[in-house]
């Protein structure tokens, strides 16, 4: 297993052992537990990019469901900053909720289909407490959202559109100016371009490398798209069976994989070379 | 409006359609109302004739159901031979026992079936998902018609309910509230028995559409930005997962006068469904059809109801696909 301790840089996420295990069956069923995240380990400085890589079903989504305390990890840490978020409940954990967010795979089925862009975009600030953007006027959150809009290079006027007017690259942008609503610090994105073609991959890769310019986000990114995480991320923690198996800088890991499950995922993205020019050409 | 016209231009095509294909069974059934005239010595053939040839049965199919759908178009469904009176007055009669008992179980069985489908869904795999879910699974396996018998076997051996008709025989002589007491007395085991056997069904359906909506991504993201409990059950979960439920009430509705025949004859209801066996094996040809077209109805009128309620709950049924940019 890989040790991670705290770098000499001020990592903003910190992750360490990070355990979480699934039991299926019911009373008809027989009960049957299965690990998905077994020893997790991996930080990422404020404002970089860290790729969680690994091929299906190795525990990635399982690790980003847990950061974002969608799911309470088993055992394990999950710091921002100097408090650990796996062990926070209720509203102990609401402070933390707006400071990470996700963006899921699935654009199509992460908002609710009856929503129009603005009610998706202004849903959170509703709920948004802590920031005390709860009590906003009607107008003022209505230009906020138009203010979103534009920032993920949607057009203003489509926000009394239903989201089911939006196309797949659009809905994903959406998705962006919904987690930007509450002003994150840490995005966790989950497979979030790949259900996309390659001309809106590379335009969204090139919207979330603006956006972390603009704002010093810090992205989680979840892939097992080598070619992608080589245009986006900084750092690669390559995960297999639960376990974090090789953790360093993106040309290093891509360069040099030293074990068998990262040098795998090379010669995969190696096989789709095709794939990975058509990403790299939009730099 | 384009949609609520297609609805209702396919509404009326199927009750043409049934109404043929009634006309048609029924043709091709064997035996008629005068067969067993026709053995009794002291009616000579002439008078059946006579008798066919005054309700029209001497016809051609083609001619009587032309007839039949002109008279029906103004509420007309022709003449029980059997009780010697229009048919629509008296399916009306038996349809409002038939209406009272089908309504006031399906309004308990929908006011049980939803909070219940919703609770076991959240807390699944829940002592009480497990015990609902093994007690739909054992109700929902056994035909109501067993239900219904073992119900009132228990019903007459230990009189918890008045069992047979609507009223007492000295329901006459009763103050208004003691002849409503009495009637409500006659309608709690055959409600019972329906409520029973219904929610059985509806809630397996709820409980199947919360589970899949909270499973949604949307929900999780809604999580994620910090939505509570509440906020996520009625702004997220119970509007969409509303869809299959709100179909489901559609086939409740329709179900409303077809829905209890069974119930009705075992527990001597005396609504729709004891009239119609009746005349079924009598043969009473327009009050079959009758019947059978009132069923027809409603089961129509309760699919084009759950119709209007998806398109006005559901907007992805009132959008176009997605542009394809």
């Amino acid at each position: 297993m890989i040790t991670t301790d705290r770098g000499a840089t001020e990592s903003f996420l910190f992750v360490k052992g990070l355990c979480k295990k699934y039991v299926r069956g019911s009373f008809w069923r027989k009960r049957v537990a299965i690990d998905a995240a077994a020893g997790v380990d991996f930080e990422i400085a404020a404002g970089r990019t860290l790729a969680l890589v690994g091929e299906s079903g190795s525990g990635k989504s399982t690790v980003a469901r847990c950061v974002t305390r969608l799911e309470k990890p088993d055992s394990g840490q999950v710091l921002i900053g100097e408090t650990d978020i796996a062990d926070l409940d209720g509203r102990e954990l609401a402070p933390f909720r707006s400071r990470i967010q996700m963006v899921f795979q699935d654009a199509v089925t992460s908002m609710n289909p009856s929503f129009s862009a603005q009610e998706v975009i202004e849903e959170p600030l509703l709920l948004d407490s802590t920031a005390g953007r709860a009590n906003l006027t009607r107008k003022n959150r209505s230009e906020l959202a138009a203010a979103l809009m534009e920032e993920v290079k949607l057009s203003p006027d489509w926000l009394r559109r239903s989201i089911l007017h939006f196309s797949g690259g659009q809905r994903q942008r959406l998705a962006l100016a919904r987690a930007l609503a509450l002003r994150p610090q840490l995005l966790v994105l989950d497979e979030a371009l790949s259900g996309l073609d390659l001309s809106t991959q590379a335009q969204i890769a090139n919207l979330l490398l603006d956006l972390q310019a603009a704002h010093g986000l810090t992205y989680l990114l979840i892939s097992h798209d080598l070619a992608l995480v080589a245009r986006l991320a900084d750092t690669i923690a390559v995960i297999s069976a639960g376990k974090t198996v090789e953790v360093g800088p993106t040309q290093q890991i891509i360069s040099s994989p030293r074990v068998a499950a990262t040098q795998q995922l090379v010669a995969s993205a190696e096989a789709s070379a095709s794939n990975l020019a058509a990403i790299m050409g939009t730099t | 409006m384009r949609y609520v016209g297609r609805r209702l231009l396919r509404a009326v095509l199927l009750l043409i359609g049934v109404s043929a294909l009634c006309f048609l069974f029924t043709e091709m059934a064997p035996g008629s109302f005068f067969d067993e005239m026709r053995l009794n010595p002291q009616i000579s053939p002439e008078t059946i004739a006579a008798l066919r040839s005054r309700y029209g049965l001497d016809q051609p199919i083609a001619v009587r159901y032309e007839r039949w759908i002109k008279a029906a178009l103004h509420a007309d469904l022709g003449y029980s031979i059997a009780y010697n009176t229009p048919v629509a007055p008296l399916l009306w009669s038996r349809a409002k026992n038939t209406l009272l008992l089908s309504s006031t179980a399906l309004l308990l069985t929908w006011i049980i079936s939803v909070p219940l489908g919703v609770w076991t869904a959240e807390k699944r795999d829940g002592p009480l998902d497990n015990l609902v879910t093994i007690a739909s699974s054992f109700l929902t396996s056994i035909p109501e018609l067993v239900i219904a018998v073992a119900l009132l076997a228990v019903a007459v051996r230990w009189h918890f309910f008045r069992v047979g008709g609507m009223t007492s025989a000295d329901f006459e002589d009763l103050s208004a509230l003691a002849q409503l007491r009495d009637v409500l007395l006659h309608l709690a085991l055959p409600t019972l028995i329906l409520v029973i056997c219904e929610t059985a069904v509806i809630v397996r359906h709820v409980r199947a559409s919360v589970l899949e909506v909270l499973q949604a991504p949307y929900v999780q993201a809604a999580r994620g930005y910090g939505a509570g409990r509440s906020r996520l059950l009625f702004r997220h979960v119970l509007p969409v997962a509303a869809n299959p439920a709100i179909s489901l009430f559609g086939f409740s509705l329709a179900g409303l006068i077809s829905g209890s025949l069974v119930v009705e004859v075992v527990c001597g209801w005396p609504g729709l469904g004891p009239l119609i066996l009746e005349a079924t094996l009598a043969r009473d040809l327009y009050l079959v059809i009758g019947g059978i077209m009132l069923s027809a109805l409603f089961m129509v009128g309760g699919n084009f109801a759950a119709d209007l309620l998806l398109f006005v709950s559901d907007p992805r049924i009132r959008t176009e696909p997605a542009d394809a940019t």
